[in-house]
């Protein structure tokens, strides 16, 4: 496992952001800036996860309030509707600038 | 795919990856574009038979065909949006096509007397627009190209006889629509778009 703070050139520490650090979470999110909004077989067709990985993860990105879930039905079939809100694309946009920075 | 941490550089793989898998799956695998290229094509070329045979009022027949294309296209997109879920680009394509499919089937059935000669143009330079915004939103230029020939087989049409209209609508159809689509057809059986066989 990686430690998830990084020492910057001049010295600095930068914290990486710890719920968006995390392979799946990443995965989710990075998912959902490229696409705006997916729904919950679409996650767990383009991540490879299990359905209940994809449910825990989904539910601290949402209690974050990093994504909106809306649970619904879609042609009589169960639909999970998730979106990225504007709190979670500016964490995404703050975590990928911290990573250039360190990899800079 | 776990929850276990990243270094920089897997995080910068994995969010390019995703970002990559988002935009690859909103591609247009080419059916509709085979379909609607093929039902124009054979609408205009029956059209076409009815007219050089001098059956002036039910040429437009064919066309009540259009309103059953349009329902099927309604239920395959159903269909579809159950597996994938709709984005800005594809909702912007649907909004287009819509508005655009509404305006043609009102210029054909209530507005042809008042167009007369200049419907079958008209339409074509209609197609050529939903054309055009589909290709450059799918960075397609086998579309974009299409849609430039349409355009101008909807010029070529003002110049043509009104009885040849037809013809000129149904070959562009068949080769700047339905040709595209089962160009497009191909290359999404070919793409490899899976997250896991990226992996």
């Amino acid at each position: 496992m990686h430690d998830i703070i990084f020492k910057m050139k001049n010295n600095k520490f930068k914290l990486l952001n710890p719920i968006l650090h995390s392979q799946l979470r990443l995965a989710i999110v990075s998912y959902l800036v490229g696409n705006g909004n997916s729904n919950f077989n679409e996650l767990k067709e383009v991540t490879s996860a299990s359905g209940g990985n994809i449910s825990v993860q989904l539910k601290k990105l949402e209690e974050c309030g990093y994504l909106k879930i809306e649970k619904g039905f879609l042609n009589n079939y169960q639909h999970t509707k998730v979106s990225i809100t504007p709190k979670g694309l500016k964490a995404f946009e703050d975590y990928v600038k911290v990573l250039k920075e360190y990899i800079e | 795919m776990d929850t276990e941490k990243l270094s920089p550089k897997e995080s910068i793989a994995l969010i390019g990856q995703m970002i990559e898998e988002a935009k690859a799956r909103f591609t247009e695998n080419g059916f509709i574009y085979v379909f609607w290229g093929l039902l124009i094509s054979l609408i205009a070329l029956i059209q076409f038979i009815l007219l050089y045979n001098e059956f002036y009022a039910i040429n437009w027949y064919p066309y009540l065909a259009v309103p059953f294309g349009m329902v099927f296209t309604g239920l395959y997109y159903r269909k579809r949006a159950k597996k994938r879920s709709a984005n800005q680009f594809s909702t912007l394509i649907g909004n287009i096509w819509i508005a655009l499919a509404i305006n043609k089937m009102i210029l054909g059935f209530f507005f042809a007397p008042v167009l007369g000669e200049n419907l079958s143009p008209v339409i074509l330079i209609l197609l050529a627009v939903g054309i055009l915004v589909s290709g450059t939103v799918l960075k397609s230029n086998v579309l974009i190209l299409s849609s430039v020939l349409i355009n101008i087989a909807g010029i070529i049409c003002f110049k043509v006889n009104w009885l040849y209209q037809p013809l000129v609508l149904s070959a562009a159809s068949f080769i700047a629509v339905m040709l595209p689509g089962v160009y497009l057809f191909m290359q999404s059986k070919n793409q490899n778009t899976g997250f896991v066989r990226n992996a």
